[in-house]
């Protein structure tokens, strides 16, 4: 019997071993095979985790807006370029500027004519107003519709169920006219969301809550497929002839493969672009072999800050307490702080404006008679003299998540204020519970609160104004999580919100982020983070937009 | 003389033995050394007679009809013969001795609630002993389980065919794993204890019927058992083994009415019988030896009440006893002592 | 027999309530409201309470779950995800078969391996192959799951690149867009996730079948099978084996029950979109109707299984049959 089974046993071995071989040898092939080709190939990306949407009404995630800039036309768009100039936006599929009414309430777009979506319809005035009825929708029940809903007339009616179709839009030809019930000069930048782009009248008559994977589209590209949790696939828009680049045939988005795949996909080729990352400790050794933003491996600063509110409610330490907020940024160590997140993972900040927005560029990131950067024994008793008196109890709270670098961080913070005297306990949360319970009044009790904020466009209001207007303060969703309530700084954000783009518009705002952090800082700023792209040897063509990121419809393949 | 050739002269009278045994040795190898379970052990068997073998728990008799089946460790060392009709089976090929047991000799063992495979079928275990040795349909083997199971007694033999195990009682099962013994009609039948597990009625049942089958089929029976009790019933010569070896070795009512063994004055002292009053059974004082290293002399000096000093340094072979050649016995102690201890004995047992 | 099958039942309902309950409590008792992470960061107050009705979050805690336990058994509709909205029903029948995939294959896989080396472990004990097969399941316990799966994945799909690194692929109908697809495929990419899979599995069985059979060598029947004349082979499959391996089928099936947990690592590292990987994101996400959904199915089946392994185990051994 022994012997039979021995015999059994090798004959198995044997089969299992030629049948993967065979597979070797067909894996080894199916590598070598490039991917089916039009004339420029297909551009694979990866992401760890789905998107939300493809439904351009309702996603409201970063890799789906990256793909949204390849698919949809809006009025107005950011151009495929790096900053300064990506940076800005511009006319698309408006023939030029708006004529703007004198009270700043009425804008008026003329439409450009020979944009045509996938499926050869042509791009009138009326494909705008589907889209900004299709947000208000109360059966979409988009997250995204306050993208419009404080200041376009009749769309709150809409989103309360009163009316069918927004009143303050109205569509005639190649005319579009778009009234608010306030100037609002962000009203361009918000216009070059996607939730603002042309949709047919095919979308727009299907307000399916759960949205709509593919849809005509009348950018350089179009969604083609899309298996929810596996893959999406866009393709070219054969009835594009518009200005915008479009390098590739197709670009094939591949989703569940954990980061450290994703890295060795790219490594490999056969993956073009990680789009979510990969794992962030490999950085470092990818920009050893790859060299930083040569070939395969790009940094670029991101629209964003890091920051510890300090909550300045009723009751708390930081209320009524500018020395100790001061206290504070001369205290925090932000090289230690930002070093926990690993290699090149972002820029130290000392100003609550990222570089890219409000005509920062790079060497602006650091106002020059700010608070120091670099923490030293100098710092340290600057802070320390600032501090003293101030301190309180000297105890204090503070919040963050208890994944990733959160603790490491909340350490570095609590080692910094104990040389100035205060006592920092911390609390460790959940990021979405900690996200969710700070935006609450009544249950912030921190005193200092990890926080990250990223444009959702570029305009320094969604900066300032959303963050620290002290008169929108209510008892939940606060975004203002410093519960920053100066009289003063409300007036001056309320007046620059309504100066139309600009370099006025920019340096009234830089003026409000200078003064805020000098007189009586709403938090301490501690870094913008940097975009770290990994891409393969075959991704050319690589252009990064400040804004709407890596442009998908600029790579090409070679 | 050896003890064999003791055997051999005591058997030369009684014509062919069916199973001769001669000189068995079985040796085991432990962690702590080499144990002698069997140490030269001799005996026949004649056709149609049974055989008791009595002794203590370890003395060896299980390990000697498990190494004339061939039923032993692989590790085991064996020495000396078990000749079957003349072949020797210690011998023998595997094939050769697969195809003995269960048709030629068969065995049937202690516990028949675990003797029985209990996720087979009865009617299935009773055909597998057929197959394995005769060529036949299935139905065929089914009539002849269904027979086996009728001669036994079993009632509603067809129905029970398709039970199971657990659901006959101890004695029912014991009838059954006689049944698939005989159910090839074996020459011989080696019963290890096979009432030992039974209660005293269901213990005679077995014992009538096994001597009825013997009647009826001719098969030898080799009865191993320490209960004396029961081999007086049905064997027609006792084997007494201690300590791996044969001390005592003749005719059934000659080793009764003539016992000449200390040991077996022990065994016969310890039988309660019905109808006297004994306060307490008598018992063999101490524990059988170890095998790994048994007493210098006669291996049963340390026990018995008789010993003397010759008992401790020389080891008694198998002598003839009184005037008969066919009663063989190993003790040092002179005859007169033996006659008188022996009727003591008798005295107690009669009373 | 039937009593038993009842009883059974009944119980598999009371534990699937609890179940249930418990993880709609745990949820409700860590206070983050999903409304407004559904209603993103910049929606105002009057958009979270939108939301919050659309959701249906605004009842009792008792009420939503009385609501979403009469549209389980009624409608037998699990609901919809928080983050897109997306059927949960779907998302679980798409999760599904891949997990099924893994686990059944890996159940396969590890029988596969551990029988021959456990039984022939048992036959020759203390022999080379039994050492070594110890020293194996030795190292097989201790390995953690995910080292195991991180390690091959790198050397083997990365390094040497002999298989896939990671993926999966459908057996039939690929999905538009998919870059793989068909048995071939499959089996390609479930390689070493099977392998990953198992080998604790593998270790363990070993050592369980190695001991069972060497119990039941000293079995009483073993004894009367040879005293029969029964050839060796023949011992082993019909009277050894068949002992041996009963309480293995139990143990089969509570541990291709539990393995489900197992799966979460092997589904996360190789990329496998299965029912442990969409826990896992539904837990970041705080995506109550999908890890409603995952624990309400994978309880179930659970249930269902050990049921069923009760059953069977009743059939195959006949002195429960019949009590």
């Amino acid at each position: 019997m022994q012997k039979r089974l021995w015999f059994s046993i090798t004959a198995a071995l044997i089969g299992t071993g030629l049948i993967v071989a065979a597979s070797a040898t067909a894996a080894a092939k199916k590598s070598a095979v490039p991917t089916k080709a039009a004339a420029s190939g297909t551009l694979v990306t990866e992401l760890n985790s789905d998107v939300d949407y493809t439904d351009p009404q309702l996603t409201y995630y970063v890799p789906s807006w990256e793909m949204q800039y390849a698919t949809a036309c809006k009025l107005m768009n950011y151009p495929d370029k790096e900053a300064p100039e990506g940076g800005e936006v511009q006319p698309e599929v408006a023939a030029g500027l708006p004529a703007v009414s004198k009270d700043g309430k009425t804008y008026t777009f003329t439409i450009k004519p020979g944009f045509k979506f996938s499926n050869g319809q042509a791009v009138t005035a009326a494909n705008f107003k589907m889209a900004i009825d299709r947000l208000a929708q109360p059966k979409l029940a988009s997250s995204t519709s306050f993208l419009g809903s404080d200041i376009i007339v009749g769309m709150q009616d809409v989103l309360d169920g009163k009316a069918q179709s927004v009143s303050g839009v109205t569509a005639s030809g190649s005319k579009l006219t778009i009234h608010l019930t306030h100037a609002a000069p962000d009203l361009l930048a918000r216009l070059a969301t996607p939730p603002f782009q042309a949709i047919t009248s095919s979308l727009a008559s299907n307000p399916d809550p759960a949205g709509v994977n593919t849809y005509p589209s009348c950018g350089p590209y179009y969604y083609a497929a899309r298996t929810p949790n596996r893959s999406i696939t866009l393709k070219l828009n054969p009835f594009y002839k518009g200005p915008r680049p479009h390098g590739v045939a197709a670009i094939q988005v591949n989703i569940g493969n954990s980061p450290d795949v994703i890295y060795q996909d790219v490594v490999k080729g056969t993956t073009d672009y990680a789009e979510d990352g990969v794992t962030p400790t490999l950085y470092a050794s990818i920009a050893k072999t790859y060299g930083i933003n040569k070939q395969q491996f790009f940094i670029r600063p991101e629209l964003e800050v890091d920051y510890l509110a300090l909550n300045h409610d009723p009751g708390r330490l930081f209320h009524d307490n500018p020395n100790l907020a001061k206290a504070v940024n001369y205290a925090v160590d932000r090289h230690a702080y930002l070093a926990q997140r690993g290699f090149l993972a972002g820029a130290r900040t000392n100003r609550i404006l990222p570089p890219g927005m409000a005509g920062l560029s790079k060497k602006d990131e650091v106002l020059k008679d700010g608070y120091p950067i670099s923490a030293s024994s100098a710092t340290v008793s600057k802070a320390k003299s600032l501090a003293n008196g101030h301190t309180g109890d000297g105890k204090a709270e503070m919040w963050a998540p208890n994944a990733g670098v959160g603790p490491l961080q909340a350490q570095v913070v609590q080692f910094d204020l104990k040389q100035i005297g205060v006592d920092v306990s911390i609390k460790l949360l959940p990021r979405a519970q900690q996200f969710v319970t700070a935006r609450n009044r009544a249950q912030a009790t921190y005193d200092i609160n990890w926080s990250a904020w990223g444009a959702d466009y570029n305009d320094p209001y969604d900066f300032i104004n959303i963050l620290l207007d002290g008169t929108t303060i209510a008892p939940t969703a606060n975004n203002n999580d410093a519960y920053y309530n100066n009289a003063k700084f409300n007036t001056q954000m309320s007046k620059a919100a309504l100066i139309a783009p600009g370099a006025s518009r920019n340096a009234a705002y830089q003026t409000l982020d200078k003064n805020m952090m000098a007189e009586d800082p709403p938090w301490a700023p501690m870094f913008n983070r940097l975009e770290r792209v990994f891409v393969s040897a075959h991704f050319g063509c690589f252009v990064y937009n400040p804004v709407e990121e890596v442009d998908l419809a600029a790579a090409c393949k070679k | 003389m050896t003890n064999l050739a003791m055997v051999d002269a005591a058997r030369a009278s009684s014509g062919e033995a069916l199973l001769d045994v001669r000189d068995l040795r079985t040796y085991f190898h432990t962690d702590d050394g080499v144990v002698g379970a069997v140490d030269g052990v001799s005996f026949t068997v004649q056709p149609g007679k049974t055989l008791g073998i009595v002794g203590e728990s370890g003395c060896g008799k299980s390990v000697t009809n498990l190494t004339i089946m061939g039923l032993y460790p692989k590790t085991a060392l064996v020495s000396g013969q078990a000749l079957f009709r003349g072949e020797d089976l210690l011998k023998a090929t595997p094939k050769r001795l697969r195809e003995v047991r269960g048709a030629e000799i068969a065995m049937i063992f202690q516990d028949p609630m675990t003797s029985l495979n209990p996720v087979h079928r009865i009617g299935d275990q009773l055909v597998e002993a057929v197959v394995l040795h005769k060529d036949v349909t299935h139905s065929q083997a089914r009539g002849r389980a269904l027979e086996a199971m009728n001669e036994v007694g079993i009632p509603q033999a067809a129905r029970r065919l398709d039970d199971y195990p657990h659901q006959f009682s101890g004695g029912m099962r014991q009838r059954v794993m006689i049944a698939m013994a005989l159910i090839n009609n074996p020459s011989v039948l080696i019963a290890d204890e096979p009432t030992t597990a039974l209660d005293v009625t269901t213990q005679a049942q077995i014992l009538a019927l096994m001597a009825n089958l013997q009647q009826e089929y001719g098969t030898a029976i080799v009865m191993i058992t320490h209960d004396l009790g029961v081999v007086a019933e049905i064997a027609d010569d006792i084997v007494v083994m201690y300590a791996g070896r044969v001390v005592e070795y003749g005719g059934v009512d000659e080793l009764f009415e003539r016992p000449q063994h200390p040991y077996t004055w022990g065994l016969l002292g310890s039988l309660p019988r019905l109808g006297t009053e004994v306060e307490r059974l008598e018992q063999i004082p101490g524990q059988p030896p170890s095998l790994l290293l048994p007493p210098w002399g006669c291996r049963f000096n340390t026990r018995c009440p008789y010993a003397f000093g010759r008992c401790r340094q020389q080891d008694p072979r198998l002598m003839p006893s009184g005037g008969s050649n066919e009663h063989l016995q190993a003790c040092f102690l002179d005859e007169d002592t033996k006659a008188a201890e022996a009727a003591k004995t008798l005295a107690a047992a009669v009373a | 027999m039937y009593r038993y099958i009842v009883r059974r039942l009944l119980w598999a309902i009371v534990m699937f309530i609890a179940v249930t309950m418990i993880t709609y409590v745990i949820f409700y008792v860590i206070p983050a409201d999903p409304a407004v992470l559904a209603a993103g960061r910049s929606a105002r107050p009057a958009d979270v309470i939108r939301v919050r009705h659309y959701l249906g979050l605004d009842h009792s805690v008792p009420y939503q779950y009385g609501l979403f336990l009469k549209r389980l058994v009624i409608d037998r509709n699990l609901g919809r995800s928080f983050v897109n909205r997306r059927p949960v029903n779907s998302m679980i029948g798409e999760a599904a078969p891949v997990t099924a995939s893994l686990v059944i294959g890996g159940a396969i896989l590890w029988m596969i391996l551990a029988t021959p080396i456990g039984v022939l472990s048992a036959l020759r004990p203390r022999s080379l192959l039994d050492r070594m097969a110890m020293v194996f399941v030795l190292i097989g316990i201790s390995m953690p799951v995910v080292w195991i799966g991180l390690v091959l994945q790198y050397s083997i799909g990365f390094k040497w690149g002999v298989l896939p690194n990671a993926g999966y692929c459908d057996v039939i109908n690929p999905p538009p867009g998919a870059d793989c697809g068909g048995p071939v495929d499959w089996f390609q990419h479930m390689i070493l996730p099977w392998t990953t899979f198992a080998i604790l599995f593998t270790a363990i069985y070993v050592r369980m079948i190695r001991s069972n059979v060497m119990d039941t060598l000293g079995e009483d029947y073993v004894r009367t099978a040879r005293a029969k004349g029964a050839p060796e082979p023949r011992v082993m499959t019909k009277h050894v084996l068949r002992n041996a391996m009963l309480p293995v089928v139990t143990m089969l099936g509570m541990d291709i029950a539990i393995a489900l947990g197992g799966a979460v690592f092997t589904e996360y590292i190789f990329g496998l979109p299965g029912l442990g990987r969409l826990a896992v994101q539904s837990l970041f996400n705080f995506d109550l109707p999908t890890i409603m959904g995952v624990v309400v199915f994978s309880t179930m089946c659970i249930i269902i299984f050990n049921l069923f392994v009760d059953i069977l185990y009743a059939f195959i051994d006949p002195r429960i049959r019949l009590e």
